[in-house]
């Protein structure tokens, strides 16, 4: 609706990089080329991935009780052993004695891989065959703020940028109508940096979707509902309007206040296009139904993951689908079946996520990330009725973004407590996901304070051995 | 190669030939030679198993992981980071042994997965057996080439005394400026003619924001407009902006992105409910023009000082608050570590700020680049780790001190403290006694059923026992018990509400966020790759080593040696501080450093852009007993300020594009805080009052917060999790860390933000009503012309006018403070109000 004289050069200095970023056409933003004036790295080798969806289940999902199945806790249920206690070892450097903890929830093989599930996950159980579990998981950090800034951030103290704002640092968004990286409804420990930007530029740093009255989600300032759009038009106008002989009447020409002037432009398509995204009415009841939205206790996971399906199908590159908040979450230390609860309110939902990603034929290249923090003792804790944090082996799984189907990496010792095989870091987790979406975690640095930093620090190997 | 050849020809001659033949030769021969059955050994399992298990971390073509190299004898004779690797002949004593034997939770290697048991066995009889090892180092070893403690680097200009230079002025005018001395001659080397003086307009407005982060009013900009001499009318206007109590606050708040002030941690929120009074040191600080130096020692050691003067004495306490400011992650669990993380922290960001040195790189190694070797981080960190800083528990605590009061008052929270101490206690007392109540009324209630159970079974057999009398009795005492548990109950409750009471009246009294000195005061060791687990030599506190002072400094026995440290970065003789303080003062105006990377001197920072001219400031800074104002002055009245923000001539443009050589004004945009500021200015809203908290007592997470307040920016709180309208939109640096130049963005969140945001709105109407109201005649070009002198302080161009006026049209009454609501609305969003000229 505007005519106006940017450069190509301008257009391209704001291009790809992030919310809002000023591309000549979607041709171009699509392109993922990366240019130094931007700040994007760009792909460092062929990518098998282009988009991420984290499922973060905050509070620490029991692998014993879910996803790694342990028959000998049935058989010493009760009896009492020295275990490696991360919390107690951090705080007194000693082992202790804990009492073995049975599962009470049945477990069955699923699919050709022959998964074993437990009755938790009937919905993810269908999908094993998709999924590639990493079993030996192990994490820095037994409480949650130190172990989910860890997850997030690569550290468990230090202000760092989260992973997602490293996604859009390093490849920036397919869209220049949206976001990099968005983090839907982030709550819990850690608040604002698991999605901030630390010391890479602002605009890197993650895009929240937080749902407003109306139970929808949206982003902050996005639209204004007060105003009839020709209103707004007509505002719009004038400003630019404004801003254009401003601009003429001053004693330079600036790329910076050019790209501003762009931006507001850009600004006005995005408040036409943005929210039709967010906006999941349109979508066919039979896929609501897939997500569990026709039922309340699937209804609110069920709209997010969903949410989530549309934004990558859109271009975002990094999705982060949280469960967890003032509701609850997965933290059981003293009432154990209330996993049960959990798990009723995520599993439909992820089931038919990885389906619909399936069925559109974007699982190939975009990767789901299912995980907590941590994950649980096999020992009980306290009265007996739950579980503490173990962040020295738990359960992750990927599935789609080339990663191997209906396969299990790594292992528990016989009690589910420790990796002892196939053992794979928070940091060699961070490392592959990188290196899926063609970005080599060891050059995908920014320098800070005199030194270059990176999300893995100076750890992380890719985990070749997942990777189809 | 030849070199690594012969070398080992010479010491093995024959296994040489025989390994570059085959292994079968090798055990042809093994019956003729010790070593050759060494080596063949060698050759057969413990390389292979080298090759598999060890050299993709442990290589000196990898990573070197831990400082430990495998691929060569020289590697683990040397060892990692932690100590030789192997003690051949040895293997309880070597540490690769232990690492393999998966023992030690905290030493196991490979990390992914223990090693099958053959092939520890293949090491531990190969260490047994002497760890015969053929092979040479295959590069020079990087262990030996720490950049640490070159000559080289401690000849880094920023490390050598300040060079006080004389500046010939060609003395025209007894106002001129010797930066500009030192700038033109820049220009001149060069071939650049610098652009003219920006608009006089133009030059106040600049001057207002930044003396003041305010606009001026438009009366001010017409008076000073209209002064005969505006030459005198300007230097006028320094003189006043600089008396102005606004002042003060535009200074602390860029001080403030150095020292990452922030009012809540990340984690869970938890509120600092003092840290304002920090914030309001520095408000009062730098608005008083306290010396520098002062300051440096009263933010590093305030609490060691000591003053007679109780207002002083304030000031000392409440300064040192800026070493608690960290966002630390209070719940960490392993309490060592999070100590040490704490240490860091503080570290990183006295070194920044003060020193532009990047301490925190050598926390696990020797600087690689500059001479800050571990043990110099070491060396500070006892002095830090001697200050405490948490009590521990689950989550932690920072440590909020009473403040010194008068004696009355002190007298009054005395009384109060007894009080709440006395009524705590008969609470817990009754407490007790309510619980062993029921305890009793259990019991009572369990036998009564007992024998309720039993008479039912007697009366079978005994219908008039003796058992039937005591039953009435027994339900007596029950609801004897229970009046007894209510009467408790309720004494309780009374108790609790006067706990409560007292309490919050306790809570009123004053305090500060600090740190405490540990006594007596410990040297620490070096932390092996940060490792608190792993213990290296215990180094003596003590200060950088790189920087030679004319006059050593040392910690005198029992100190801790902060305050020294305090006093050694402060002193004139240290040749970054002031060096990095007035180049930092010179960007906040000059919009970019003299050295470009303010929080970086080191090896890796920018090199001054005029050497000459950054120790001139720095002299004349030192020389004015550390005036941050006197500084400011002379910036502002130089030419190199004043310039006009000019196009430059193509030639220019290719020679300094950008303007590094500051032939021109510098682009400069409104920060988050004084964009919002302006806006309230421009509707009439705002709040100047200065000083104290406007936080709402009951906040106890920083979640959701809402800011409702019309002071100033400085003033809201600020919250890690949940900042102010308009500054996460517009490049609020992340407040976890240290920031000496803000990154700016220009991307279309900022216009969504501009355009939509209900608190921008908000503002628009206030301005549309101020207008309403304030003008003579409801007409649109009063209107405009108004609003153009209250956002811009200018009359719209008629261009500009025919716009504003065409925005009206149709003209419809009842629309009209709806459409001028949305043009004020424009103009706020418009490129002139937040970009100066």
């Amino acid at each position: 609706m505007f005519e106006n004289s940017i450069s190509r050069r301008q257009l391209l200095q704001q291009s790809a990089c992030g919310f809002g970023a000023v591309a000549a056409n979607a041709m171009l933003a699509r392109t993922g080329l990366a240019n130094s004036s931007s700040g994007i790295v760009g792909a460092h080798h062929g990518p098998k991935a282009k988009r991420i969806i984290f499922l973060f289940m905050f509070g620490g999902v029991s692998q014993v009780d879910s996803f790694d199945y342990k028959p000998i806790l049935a058989e010493r249920n009760g009896e009492v052993l020295t275990f490696n206690d991360a919390r107690l070892l951090a705080k007194t450097g000693k082992q202790t004695e804990q009492k073995l903890l049975n599962t009470p929830w049945k477990f069955k093989q699923y699919g050709q891989s022959g998964r074993w599930v437990s009755e938790l996950f009937p919905g993810m159980a269908e999908h094993v065959d998709d999924l590639c579990f990493l079993h030996g998981m192990h994490t820095e950090g037994v409480a949650h703020g130190p172990a989910t800034l860890f997850l997030h951030c690569g550290s468990t103290n230090m202000t760092r940028p989260s992973i997602g704002s490293w996604v859009n640092y390093g490849l920036g968004s397919e869209n220049e109508n949206l976001p990099g990286f968005v983090s839907i409804s982030p709550l819990g420990p850690g608040g604002a940096r698991k999605y901030g930007a630390a010391f890479l530029p602002p605009k890197f740093q993650g895009t929240r979707l937080v749902s407003n009255k109306n139970d929808s989600f949206s982003i902050d300032s996005l639209t204004r509902n007060d105003v009839p759009i020709s209103e707004v038009a007509r505002q719009v106008e004038l400003l630019q309007r404004l801003n254009r002989q401003q601009l003429a009447q001053r004693s330079s020409h600036d790329a910076e206040l050019e790209a501003a002037l762009a931006s507001h432009e850009l600004a006005w398509r995005m408040q036409q296009i943005a929210p039709a995204v967010l906006d999941c009415s349109t979508e066919t009841t039979a896929t609501q139904k897939l997500y569990g939205i026709d039922n309340p206790t699937t209804k609110d996971f069920g709209e997010k993951c969903l949410l989530a399906r549309r934004l990558c199908e859109s271009g975002v590159r990094f999705v982060e689908v949280n469960y967890g908040g003032d509701s609850g979450n997965w933290d059981q230390h003293s009432d154990l079946p209330k996993h049960a609860d959990h798990a009723r309110a995520v599993d439909r939902p992820i089931a038919g996520l990885l389906q619909d990603l399936k069925q559109r034929g974007l699982l190939e290249d975009t990767i789901v990330w299912w995980g907590g923090e941590f994950g649980r003792t096999p020992y009980s804790e306290g009265k007996g009725t739950g579980r503490d944090h173990n962040p020295g082996g738990f359960t992750v799984w990927v599935a789609g973004g080339g990663f191997k189907s209906g396969y299990a990496h790594g292992e528990t010792d016989e009690f589910g407590f420790r990796g002892i095989e196939g053992r794979v870091h928070m940091h060699d987790l961070h490392a592959t996901l990188l290196h899926q979406l063609g970005l080599d975690h060891k050059r995908l640095t920014y320098k800070h304070a005199g030194r270059d930093f990176r999300l893995t620090d100076v750890h992380g190997h890719v985990v070749h051995d997942i990777i189809s | 190669m030849m070199n690594q050849a012969s070398n080992i020809l010479t010491r093995f001659p024959l296994i040489v030939i025989a390994y570059c033949c085959c292994t079968n030769v090798l055990e042809a021969q093994s019956d003729s030679d010790p070593n050759v059955v060494k080596l063949a050994q060698f050759e057969k399992h413990v390389r292979p198993a080298l090759t598999k298990y060890c050299l993709e971390c442990h290589a000196t073509s990898t990573e070197a992981n831990g400082g430990l190299v495998l691929d060569s004898r020289h590697g683990w004779e040397v060892g990692g980071d932690s100590g030789e690797a192997v003690v051949p002949g040895s293997p309880d004593e070597s540490r690769l042994m232990k690492a393999i034997r998966y023992n030690d939770p905290k030493l196991q290697m490979p990390p992914e997965k223990k090693l099958p048991p053959d092939v520890v066995a293949i090491f531990e009889s190969w260490i047994a057996d002497g760890a015969f090892d053929p092979r040479m180092e295959e590069l020079p070893s990087t262990k030996t080439a720490h950049a640490g403690n070159s000559t080289e680097s401690s000849k880094h200009w920023a490390y050598q005394p300040l060079h006080v230079p004389s500046p010939a002025l060609p003395d025209k005018s007894p106002d001129a400026n010797s930066i500009d001395f030192f700038v033109n001659e820049k220009l001149e080397a060069a071939g650049i003619s610098a652009a003219p003086m920006a608009g006089r307009r133009d030059q106040i407005r600049r001057l207002y924001f930044d003396l003041t982060g305010l606009p001026p009013t438009s009366q001010e900009m017409k008076r000073i407009l209209a002064a005969a001499d505006f030459e005198v009318a300007y230097r006028q206007k320094v003189d006043d902006l600089l008396a102005s109590p606004h002042y003060g606050e535009a200074v602390a708040r860029r001080w403030m992105d150095v020292a990452r002030y922030a009012e809540s941690v990340t984690l869970r929120g938890l509120v600092f409910k003092e840290a304002w009074r920090y914030r309001d040191y520095l408000v009062k600080s730098f608005g008083q023009d306290r010396p520098f130096d002062q300051m440096i020692r009263e933010q590093v050691a305030g609490d060691l000082l000591r003053s007679d003067d109780s207002e002083e004495r304030y000031m000392q306490l409440v300064a040192t608050s800026f070493l608690a400011m960290g966002d630390t992650n209070f719940e960490k669990q392993d309490k060592q570590q999070l100590e040490m993380d704490y240490v860091d922290e503080q570290l990183d960001v006295i070194g920044q700020a003060f020193l532009g040195q990047t301490v925190g790189c050598a926390r696990c190694h020797d600087h690689k680049f500059d001479p800050i070797p571990t043990k110099d981080y070491y060396a500070l960190a006892g002095i830090f780790k001697s200050a405490v800083a948490l009590r521990h528990s689950n989550v932690s605590n920072w440590i909020d001190h009473p403040l010194p009061i008068p004696k009355e008052e002190e007298k009054h929270f005395e009384v109060l403290e007894t009080e709440l101490k006395e009524v705590t206690k008969e609470l817990a007392a009754k407490k007790k006694q309510a619980a062993s109540a029921a305890k009793t009324a259990e019991s009572a209630k369990a036998a009564q059923s007992k024998k309720a159970a039993q008479s039912k079974s007697d009366s079978a057999t005994a219908q008039d026992g003796p058992n039937a009398a005591s039953r009435p009795a027994a339900i007596d005492s029950g609801s004897d018990l229970k009046a007894k548990a209510d009467a408790l109950a309720e004494e309780i409750k009374v108790l609790e509400a006067q706990q409560k009471g007292l309490q919050e009246k306790v809570d009123l009294r004053p305090r500060y966020l600090t740190v405490v000195e540990e006594q007596p005061p410990k040297d620490i060791a070096i932390h092996i790759r940060g490792d608190v687990h792993n213990l290296g030599e215990v180094v003596p506190r003590g200060f950088l080593t790189a920087i030679e002072m004319s006059k050593p400094m040392g910690i005198p026995e029992g100190g801790s040696g902060r305050l020294e440290f305090a006093e050694w970065i402060s002193t004139a003789n240290n040749p970054l501080t002031a060096r990095v303080y007035a180049n930092r003062v010179w960007s906040w105006f000059l919009g970019q450093g003299i050295v470009d990377s303010v929080n970086n001197f080191g090896t890796t920072g920018s090199i001054p852009s005029h050497p000459e001219l950054l120790d001139w400031l720095a002299s004349e800074l030192v020389r004015n007993q550390w005036s941050t104002k006197n500084l400011v002055k002379l910036i502002v009245l130089s030419d190199a300020y004043r310039r006009k923000i000019d196009d430059p001539h193509p030639s220019v443009a290719e020679l300094d594009p950008d303007n590094r050589l500051y032939w021109r004004g510098s682009q400069r945009r409104l920060s988050a805080e004084e964009l919002r500021d302006a806006m309230l200015q421009a509707s009439g809203e705002l709040d100047l009052a200065i000083g104290g908290t406007i936080m709402t007592p009951s906040t106890k997470s920083d979640g959701n917060y809402k800011h409702t307040s019309k002071r100033r920016s400085i003033y809201n709180p600020l919250f890690r999790n949940s900042l102010p309208e308009l500054l996460d939109a517009f490049d609020f640096p992340s407040p976890g860390i240290s920031v000496g130049q803000r990154s700016r963005s220009t991307v279309s969140t900022q216009a969504l933000v501009l355009l939509n945001n209900a608190w921008v709105h908000a503002r628009a109407k206030a301005l549309a009503a101020r207008l309403l109201r304030e003008s003579e005649y409801a007409d649109p070009v009063v209107w405009s012309g108004s609003a153009y002198q209250i956002c811009f302080q200018r009359t719209p161009s008629i261009e500009e006018l025919s716009m504003c006026l065409d925005f009206f049209e149709p003209k419809v009454e009842s629309r009209v403070p709806e459409q001028l609501e949305r043009l004020v609305h424009t103009l706020l969003a418009s490129l002139d109000f937040r970009y100066l000229e």
